[in-house]
């Protein structure tokens, strides 16, 4: 046998490999579906019947969420959280003590398109989402959410989702956070300073900047340079070059993937900033690696909820007991924390639902406009819900500096719990 | 002038993290034809190895990383013997769709035994960074840099010197007379994903280092070095550290600027610079800057 070396028909395989490849990727899932889910499921009183994703004793929902790629730091987590609540409900009696809950997991690899893609193969087989992780995908798979009568709950804060039906959103939006983060620096040294912004190219970043620049119009504040970086984008050093002069804090709304390089460089040059960062920028390996000292010095997360491990919150208590019992090797994380809220919320919506006796979907849209106040028992605020126009989302965030050397609270000390400032109370979230 | 320093020497640490992914792919594309997706994932596991020693078994850092490339030529090895080399004779895609599913595998494995979360390396570069003048060099870039130019002349001595580097060389030209003349072609074959497991290591720790983290994501980063391949030749060891080094200034360079002097570009067009970079060069020199010319025979 002679093997003739060929370059270019290397570069052709290679071509049609790489091809084949994202055709593999975006073929995954995609069943067909039909309906709107409303057939069954409701029962003038007592139990609900069997509907779409219930088959009369367990109840299946669904989770598109990040499992690979660039999200995945966050949607790993953040889908244990889910599971572990589920799991201790479950072990509980389950939803109204009597209906267990199967959770069905779908990675998006935090793509729009693959997003879709899960969407089709879950709607048959759900009675809601538990989980729709990003802005971006959330609002690529809202379309068929609508025609099917879906209810998802995004692990996503925008302010948009307030007052979308189809979405049960849980803790303060990211303007909130925004506008709660500033405020708290114009009050600790930061008043008549000004503040630059680094942001995603996207509409998370959009949200971000929605809030920063309503501080701006309430708050003793500058608003300087807002660099840009797009969503696929990891080396940020261009858009740290613009805030390094003339900026003395700086807003951040990125994923960990490109917050992780940024303070490497920025704790390379020890740049004399402070860091505000939106929640989805933390994670822990900024503390525990080689930028800790840094971080410690220059960054506060503007976030919710309690210190991790802070057990007079009896949400906290509860979380952690479970914890011990279904996942014990999980590490203290914020991901975590909002799964398990998030899966807590979805539960009292479907408690709501088996009390109006529907599990169908219309049953399940029409139990979230009656749902009302859902207390997190202190871990995200108080949401109060209700037909769209009147539902109320917490404006409370916690402010978190970072400590390397607090391993047992995920490296997070609270220096303001549920705070709620002049500013995040009078913000209009969109109607 | 501060500036554009910066961004070369940042741009060159970049185009070496890439170089040293891009060797990994070269030298199983001239020993086997086949490009081998897996590397992203050897690279991948490679940092995690260099994690467990150094950080869960205690190792210090540099015989840890030392362990960890031996470790990664063993899994090299591996895959080869027990997958690769039964697939012999079949086309070339077969091979390169099993590669995929070797990934894919890696990919699954990593997060159930390592977790989705950053790990911190514990490299002794970290954040450090050195000043000379008005220029602030990272530590871990001037390391990455002094790496691949160490592997650079190693692997020239090795192909150069070395018998087996000879039976490399002699197998990449030419497999029947390389058989002819008695050279072990499977010895050949393995070596070579042993060196681009060794290389997949180095390339890992060089990727989480410098306060980066070890974590699954990395090998996003090892595809990003796909046009750096593809521009050098696809086999070209040469070309791959020549074609890393001009797509990492290229994209440093353009972050560094476009968004001051082509906004209009848009957000992110350093990203694109790479493979704007590949198709003007390919256009001019389709085999790649280094890449050998197909050779016909009636």
């Amino acid at each position: 046998m002679r093997r003739t070396r060929s370059t270019r028909s290397g570069m052709a395989v290679f071509a049609v490999t790489v091809t084949l490849a994202l055709a593999f990727a975006g073929c995954r899932g995609g069943s067909s579906s039909s309906g709107s889910g409303g057939g069954g499921g409701k029962t003038k009183a007592g139990a609900p019947s069997p509907t779409t994703g219930f088959d009369g004793t367990t109840i299946t929902l669904g989770a598109i969420s990040p499992q690979t790629g660039l999200a995945q730091i966050i949607g790993m987590p953040l889908t244990n959280g889910n599971r572990v609540f589920f799991q201790g409900l479950n072990a509980r009696g389950g939803i109204a003590g009597k209906y267990k809950v199967n959770l069905e997991v779908r990675d998006s690899q935090y793509n729009s398109n693959i997003a879709q893609q899960n969407y089709s193969d879950l709607r048959d087989k759900v009675v809601m989402l538990a989980q729709l992780l990003g802005t971006d995908i959330t609002n690529a798979v809202l379309t068929p959410m609508r025609q099917d009568n879906m209810v998802a709950s995004p692990a996503s804060l925008d302010a948009e989702w307030v007052r979308n039906p189809n979405l049960l959103p849980v803790a303060a939006p990211y303007q909130i956070q925004a506008i709660n983060g500033l405020s708290y620096y114009v009050d600790h040294g930061g008043a008549g300073k000004t503040v630059c912004m680094i942001r995603e190219d996207s509409l998370y970043g959009a949200a971000g900047e929605a809030g920063v620049r309503y501080a701006q119009q309430h708050l003793n504040f500058k608003l300087g340079t807002i660099a840009k970086f797009g969503t696929a984008e990891t080396d940020l050093t261009a858009q740290l070059q613009q805030v390094s002069s003339g900026c003395d804090a700086v807003f951040l709304v990125a994923l960990p993937t490109a917050s992780i390089p940024l303070f490497s460089k920025a704790a390379s040059q020890n740049a004399n900033i402070r860091w505000i960062g939106q929640a989805p920028t933390w994670v822990s390996l900024l503390a525990s690696g080689a930028t800790g000292a840094y971080m410690q010095q220059h960054y506060w997360l503007a976030s919710q909820g309690p210190e991790w491990g802070d057990t007079s919150v009896p949400g906290m208590k509860q979380m952690l007991d479970d914890i011990a019992k279904y996942s014990p090797s999980q590490k203290p994380d914020i991901y975590f924390s909002f799964g398990y809220v998030q899966a807590f919320t979805v539960s009292k919506l479907l408690e709501k639902a088996v009390a109006l006796g529907d599990l169908s979907r219309p049953g399940i849209m029409k139990a979230l406009d009656q749902l009302g106040d859902v207390d997190t028992m202190g871990l995200a605020g108080i949401y109060h819900y209700g037909p769209p126009a009147s539902r109320v989302p917490p404006r409370v965030s916690t402010i978190f500096a970072v400590d390397p050397a607090a391993a047992t609270t995920g490296y997070l000390k609270s220096l303001a719990t549920n705070m709620e400032s002049d500013a995040a109370r009078t913000f209009p979230f969109p109607k | 002038m501060t500036k554009f320093l910066e961004l070369c020497v940042q741009g060159i640490a970049t185009g070496a993290q890439y170089a040293l992914v891009a060797l990994g792919f070269v030298i199983i594309y001239r020993a086997t034809g086949v490009i081998n997706f897996a590397q992203a994932g050897f690279v991948v596991l490679g940092a995690y190895l260099a994690y467990d020693f150094h950080i869960t078994l205690g190792v210090p850092f540099y015989p840890a990383l030392a362990l960890a490339m031996l470790a990664g030529a063993l899994i090299g090895v591996i895959v080869e013997a027990t997958v690769l080399r039964r697939l012999v004779g079949q086309p070339p895609f077969v091979v390169i769709m099993i590669t995929i599913g070797v990934l894919t595998i890696i990919e699954q494995i990593v997060p159930t035994i390592w977790g989705a979360n950053p790990l911190p390396l514990g490299d002794p570069w970290g954040v450090k960074s050195k000043k000379v003048g008005d220029i602030v060099l990272r530590v871990s870039d001037l390391w990455t840099i002094g790496i691949v130019f160490g592997v650079v002349v190693l692997f020239f001595l090795f192909f150069r010197y070395t018998k087996f580097g000879v039976a490399m060389r002699a197998t990449a030209v030419d497999l029947e007379a390389a058989l002819a003349q008695g050279i072990s072609v499977r010895g050949v074959v393995a070596v070579s994903w042993a060196i681009a497991g060794m290389v997949a290591a180095l390339a890992g720790v060089t990727l989480a280092g410098g306060g980066a983290g070890v974590r699954p994501d990395i090998e996003l980063v090892a595809f990003a070095a796909f046009p750096a391949i593809i521009l050098g030749g696809l086999d070209s060891p040469g070309g791959a550290v020549v074609g890393g080094l001009i797509i990492g200034l290229a994209q440093s360079l353009t972050a560094g600027y476009q968004p001051e002097y082509a906004s209009w570009l848009g957000q992110g067009f350093n990203l694109v610079m790479p493979y704007f970079v590949m198709i003007i060069v390919l256009m001019v020199r389709p085999y790649g800057l280094f890449g050998q010319r197909q050779v016909r025979r009636a």
